[in-house]
């Protein structure tokens, strides 16, 4: 720990984001003549910043550098994390301005305000102890109440700001009280302090419930059944990049804290939260697959997709240990990339379509090649199809779950998986079997072209030489939590 | 230099890429990619045999693909004169055959896709001759396959095209799962894949003789697959359904040369168990016979040179089984010329001859195309093994190896099988180049019926071909002759390049030649018997010098075979085959290829298909009822949840603070103090 000396350079991710943000805001409030098209300039400002941050943040690696009176924290963990939440922004940009001129939103209030979030997420992942947590967490939170219902005068996406509002104001409030009950039994707000002051005895009691409100709390972000029902109503309601970052960003930042809180202060307390964790991951995973399968809108199956996702990230959370935290890591990075690289094509078929149903993804295979290719492996990835990364991230998640003797977890994991083959190849069907409504070929612009090429090669490449990045991911567990 | 292997590998591939993604409609550039790919390989290949054959050795360069635990999987490079030799016989085949299929698929309208398959199918076979382990090998065996399927079915839009690269593909594949039982048995006992540390393993005991036999066996049968070895051999004959120059590419350097350097690859298995090299020997000299009793009975010229190639790989075969690794290896390698020659210019007859390919439509073709003849002759001298062909030098290192090895009885296989391969191949070089012209050639492009091997008695009936079809008059055949010429200088230069490599590759493996092929590739693994007594045998061997009762036999055996073939063929009158009256119905079953094909059918037919009936009920009743009974439950499930998810936030609210105070409650429950208090158990 550093004391009190303000360490400038291990922020230069945050410094690098927020400041371009506020220069985004500013230049596009104040610039006269200030049109949509123009704006787009903007996204590739924002874009830019997002790659400049990661490099930051990249040369960071292996510090493990202490701030702000111990209460931030750049490991090689908050690395990782930090690159994910930064790919997540990066390749949301990209797409963006097609989607948002086209519903007359300026791309530089959604620039600003994603790198905004995004600045929260960089926190949050080396957030160490409960104010810096609990401060980066809303200014996620705040950025998306804009995001969402950044469409002005359009209904839905106002009803889904004010759901995602409500709801997670909620958990904030039942995550601060179980702060505060842990707060009040320590004395302290650092993370690194919870497991020293109730030493290797037994917690107490309201020290456990103190964890069950937080799991809660932070549960509402990454989809965890009962506290995920707001999921699938926003992702309906708001516009598709905003989704795209929302699923991704936003859970990858929370899993970040997650590692740290469960798997680093809570740890002595397993008894308390691994069954509890262990039995809502499995109906994570039921739920999830389950309710997918009726859908007819790509984005609610989309949402109930992420639902079932964060069962399978959380049984590796339950599962622990060094290679439960990895796993926990790569598929994180794994499931961003294919779920921004699906939302794309989404973004870019609704546009044209005017709807979101999946009907209206028929014949996508004839009337754009490119963009049912980059869906085809989106899905084959996230179904969990070898060799792509999503079936490298689910062999290292079950394969952590056997490891840690979770034998009839692992099992039922992997049955349940088997559902979610069906509802992702029934787009694919839908896709190239099924007649084309209308054959207009889709046209796209080269940022949404970058962001699926982006997609596609981290889809192949990541499933293919899974190594460097589970090699990253392991090194950054191994260099501790806190 | 092991560094460059990874280019020599990894070019053709990026020529795939670039023509699938962005060249595609530009044909011309293409086709330039891939050769130009090819050629910086094979440029490099050269480079790395040199620098192998000034300093001889095994390297190795390996990165770490995956680790999951106990697991660890390698990329690697794994260079030795073996893989050095192997490198460079493909990438200058596979150059060769692609500059010839600029001529040859000129006209083809899916060109571009032709092209970017080659480079696939290059980058396979490259990838698998520098595999470093066995499952890296396993990976680039399959991609081969694959491969071959996609090309063999090239014209897919032809039944029989589709029907044999399906052929193809399952019956390898049916080998390819011992290969991979192979591999999964070496893995659980050594938990390695690496090549040398299971050689060493194996070496060293750590396997029981038991496993070692049954891992060699294994291995054996997926070589055999790939291999065409009895009683896999069945898809090679179809397969002569896609474009020629594939057939050039597949049968020389690349698919049935994977088997062979499979097992030479993995020799330490088959030196540690006695009963396995027995095994490879016989079914290799079994194969061998086997297909040259066919070859003399067939009429299409591209299935004689297929049948040829299932005889000469039986050849291999035979030398690995009886412990001639430097014999096996260095036919493997002088075949791939001049069965490449073979085909190429088979190939290049059929494209100047209205694409027929029944050699009893031909006839006095040398006339129209000498430099085609000229080398299909040096070729066929090759592959019969005469002296001083490229053929005879390694076809008499098979026959004084398994002289060596004590079985007499396959030694007089092999010669015998030397007449054989004489005698077929001197048949289709005299009945498509020399007497006169068929009765039954073509005069124009339209497709003719297959005639098969016509019979004396049914051409001497007066004015009825074979097939009842009118000869063609003298006026048509004459007005067709115009239009013979001799195929263009794209085709004929790689003709001439391969026949010059089929005279002069031989004369490497002299023996007695102080740095010839013998000193250069050589099995030294750690194999029983390994070592200084191995060394000092080969060293022996190699300064031995020829054998000369085996030089005497094998020419023997091929004049005569050349003899006999002239007494028949040479001074023919008319299109017709004499051969098919002296030997009566045996000509007749060898024409049908022993009915294997048909026995397999049958047997498909009466059994399979009869259990497949029975599954089938058995997944339509009951699989399907199931399935289809847990789908409408899921779905039943995920509809009744769907209600819950009505889009009031209140309702949501509740359920979110019902559970936490769920978790609570569940949380108090086991704690067994307060439960004790709340529950009433306190006193």
């Amino acid at each position: 720990m550093d004391g009190g000396a303000m360490n400038f350079a291990i922020l230069w991710p945050e410094i690098i984001t927020s400041g371009v943000g506020v220069l985004v805001l500013a230049v596009g409030l104040l610039a006269k003549g200030e049109t949509l098209q123009r704006s787009r300039a903007a996204a590739w400002v924002g874009v830019l910043a997002t790659v400049a941050a990661a490099l930051a943040a990249w040369n960071l690696q292996g510090r493990n550098l202490t701030a702000f009176f111990g209460g931030y924290r750049l490991d090689d963990l908050a690395v990782f994390f930090k690159i994910v939440v930064l790919l997540a922004a990066g390749m949301t940009l990209l797409f963006a301005p097609d989607f948002l001129v086209r519903h007359f939103v300026r791309p530089s209030d959604f620039t600003a305000l994603v790198l905004f979030g995004v600045t929260g997420m960089m926190l949050l992942a080396s957030a160490l102890d409960f104010i810096t947590l609990y401060i980066s967490l809303e200014l996620i939170s705040l950025s998306f109440y804009a995001l969402i219902a950044i469409q002005k005068g359009e209904v839905r996406p106002a009803e889904a700001g004010l759901k995602y509002l409500l709801l997670s104001s909620l958990a904030s409030a039942v995550m601060l009280y179980g702060m505060s009950l842990i707060y009040g039994l320590t004395g302290s707000t650092y993370l690194e302090a919870i497991p020293k002051a109730f030493g290797s005895g037994q917690w107490p009691l309201l020290a456990g419930v103190g964890v069950l409100f937080i799991l809660a709390g932070l549960g509402l972000k990454v989809y965890l059944v009962p506290f995920h029902m707001w999921a699938p109503d926003v992702y309906e309601g708001a516009p598709v990049p905003t989704v795209a970052f929302l699923a991704t960003g936003s859970s990858a930042a929370t899993l970040a804290v997650i590692l740290r809180l469960f798997e680093g202060s809570f740890a002595a307390a397993g008894g308390v939260w691994v069954p509890v964790l262990l039995v809502l991951a499995i109906v994570t995973m039921g739920v999830g697959n389950l309710m997918a399968l009726p859908q007819t809108n790509i984005k609610r199956l989309l949402a109930y997709s992420s639902i079932a996702h964060a069962g399978y990230i959380l049984l590796a959370v339950a599962a622990g240990g060094s290679s439960g935290a990895a796993a926990v890591m790569y598929y994180t990075l794994l499931y961003a990339v294919s779920t921004i690289a699906a939302f794309a094509v989404v973004s870019v078929y609704s546009q044209a379509a005017g709807s979101s149903d999946i009907q209206d993804l028929a014949g996508l295979a004839r009337r754009s090649p490119f963009l049912s290719f980059v869906m085809l492996a989106a899905f084959a990835s996230l179904a969990g199809v070898p060799p792509l990364a999503g079936f490298m991230a689910k062999f290292t998640v079950f394969a952590a779950a056997v490891e840690a003797g979770l034998l009839v977890p692992a099992g039922l994991g992997l049955v349940i998986s088997v559902i979610s083959i069906y509802y992702y190849f029934q787009v694919i069907r839908v896709m190239y079997v099924s007649e084309p409504r209308e054959s207009t070929p889709l046209t796209f612009g080269w940022g949404t072209r970058v962001a699926l090429l982006l997609g596609l090669a981290g889809i192949l490449l990541l499933g293919v030489f899974p190594g460097p990045a589970l090699h990253m991911a392991q090194t950054a567990v191994a260099a501790g939590l806190f | 230099m092991v560094n460059l292997a990874w280019w020599v590998v990894f070019l053709p591939l990026l020529a795939f890429l670039l023509i699938s993604l962005v060249t595609r409609p530009h044909r011309k550039l293409s086709g330039w990619i891939t050769i130009l790919a090819v050629g910086a390989s094979f440029v490099l290949s050269v480079a790395i045999l040199l620098d192998m054959l000034a300093r001889p050795g095994a390297r190795e360069s390996a990165w770490q693909w995956l680790s999951l635990g106990p697991v660890h999987v390698e990329l690697g490079v794994l260079l030795d004169p073996l893989a050095a030799i192997m490198l460079v016989v493909v990438t200058l085949v596979s150059l060769l055959v692609q500059i010839y299929s600029t001529a040859y698929m000129g006209e083809d309208p899916g060109y571009s896709r032709y092209f970017a398959f080659m480079g696939l199918f290059t980058f396979s076979m490259l990838g698998l001759v520098v595999a470093n382990n066995y499952l890296e090998m396993y990976v680039f065996w399959e991609l081969v396959g694959l491969c071959s399927y996609l090309l063999i079915g090239f014209w897919y839009e032809k039944p029989s095209a589709a029907a044999a690269a399906k052929k193809a593909f399952v019956v390898t594949r049916f080998g390819d799962f011992g290969f991979l039982l192979a591999i999964l048995l070496l893995f659980g006992h050594l938990g390695t894949f690496n090549f040398g540390e299971v050689a060493q393993g194996v070496a060293d005991g750590r396997l029981p003789a038991a496993a070692v036999t049954a891992a060699a066996l294994l291995v054996f049968f997926g070589a055999a697959g790939k291999s065409a070895q009895f009683p896999l051999h069945v898809w090679l004959p179809d397969a002569m359904e896609g474009p020629t120059p594939v057939s050039a590419l597949i049968h020389a350097a690349t698919m049935v040369a994977a088997g062979v350097y499979l097992v030479a690859r993995t020799y330490g298995l088959f030196v540690s168990s006695a009963a396995s090299l027995l095994v490879v020997a016989y079914i290799g000299g079994f194969t061998a016979l086997f297909a040259a009793t066919i070859a003399i009975a067939q009429s299409d010229i591209k299935r004689i040179v297929a049948y040829s190639t299932i005889s000469q790989l039986g050849y291999m075969m035979m030398a690995l089984g009886a412990g001639g690794f430097t014999a096996g290896v260095f036919h493997l390698m002088t075949h791939a010329f001049f069965k490449a020659l073979l085909f190429l210019g088979a190939g290049s007859v059929i494209l100047m001859y209205f694409h027929e390919q029944n050699i009893w439509r031909m006839g006095g073709l040398y006339r129209y195309m000498k430099i085609t003849a000229i080398t299909m002759i040096v070729a066929a001298l090759a592959n019969a093994g005469l002296f001083p062909f490229a053929g005879f030098f390694s076809k008499d290192e098979i026959l004084v190896a398994v002289k060596e090895s004590g079985h007499l009885g396959l030694y007089w296989i092999g010669a015998f099988t030397a007449l054989l391969t004489a005698f077929y191949m001197f048949r289709l070089v005299f009945v498509v180049f020399f007497g006169p012209r068929s009765e039954f050639s073509p005069s124009g492009h339209e497709a003719l019926p297959d005639i098969g091997n016509p019979r004396p008695a049914q051409v001497e009936a007066p004015g009825a071909g074979a097939s009842g079809e009118p000869a063609v008059s003298a006026q048509a055949r004459a007005e067709a002759d115009k239009h013979l010429h001799e195929s263009p200088a794209v085709v004929t230069l790689p003709l001439m390049i391969l026949a010059f490599l089929s005279i002069v590759a031989g004369f490497w493996g002299w023996p007695g030649l102080s740095h010839g092929f013998g000193s250069f590739v050589f099995f030294s693994g750690a194999g029983a018997g390994g070592g200084a007594a191995a060394e000092a045998a080969r060293a022996a061997h190699a300064a031995a010098g020829f054998d000369w009762p085996t030089v005497i036999v094998s020419n023997f055996f091929v004049l005569l075979g050349l003899l006999l073939a002239w007494v028949l063929y040479g001074r023919r009158r008319r299109a017709a085959d004499p051969l098919a009256e002296i030997l009566g119905p045996v000509f007749t079953v060898l024409e049908h290829k022993y009915y294997v094909d048909e026995f397999y059918l049958w047997f498909i037919r009466h059994f399979v298909d009869g259990g497949a009936a029975v599954l089938a009920w058995i997944d339509a009743n009951i699989v399907n009822g199931i399935a289809n009974g847990i789908g409408a439950l899921l779905m039943g499930i995920g509809g009744l949840l769907r209600l819950f998810q009505n889009g009031w936030v209140q309702r949501y609210a509740l359920i979110f603070f019902i559970a936490v105070l769920v978790l609570v409650a569940v949380l108090v429950y086991r704690e067994p103090a307060l439960t004790a208090a709340i529950v009433g158990g306190a006193r």
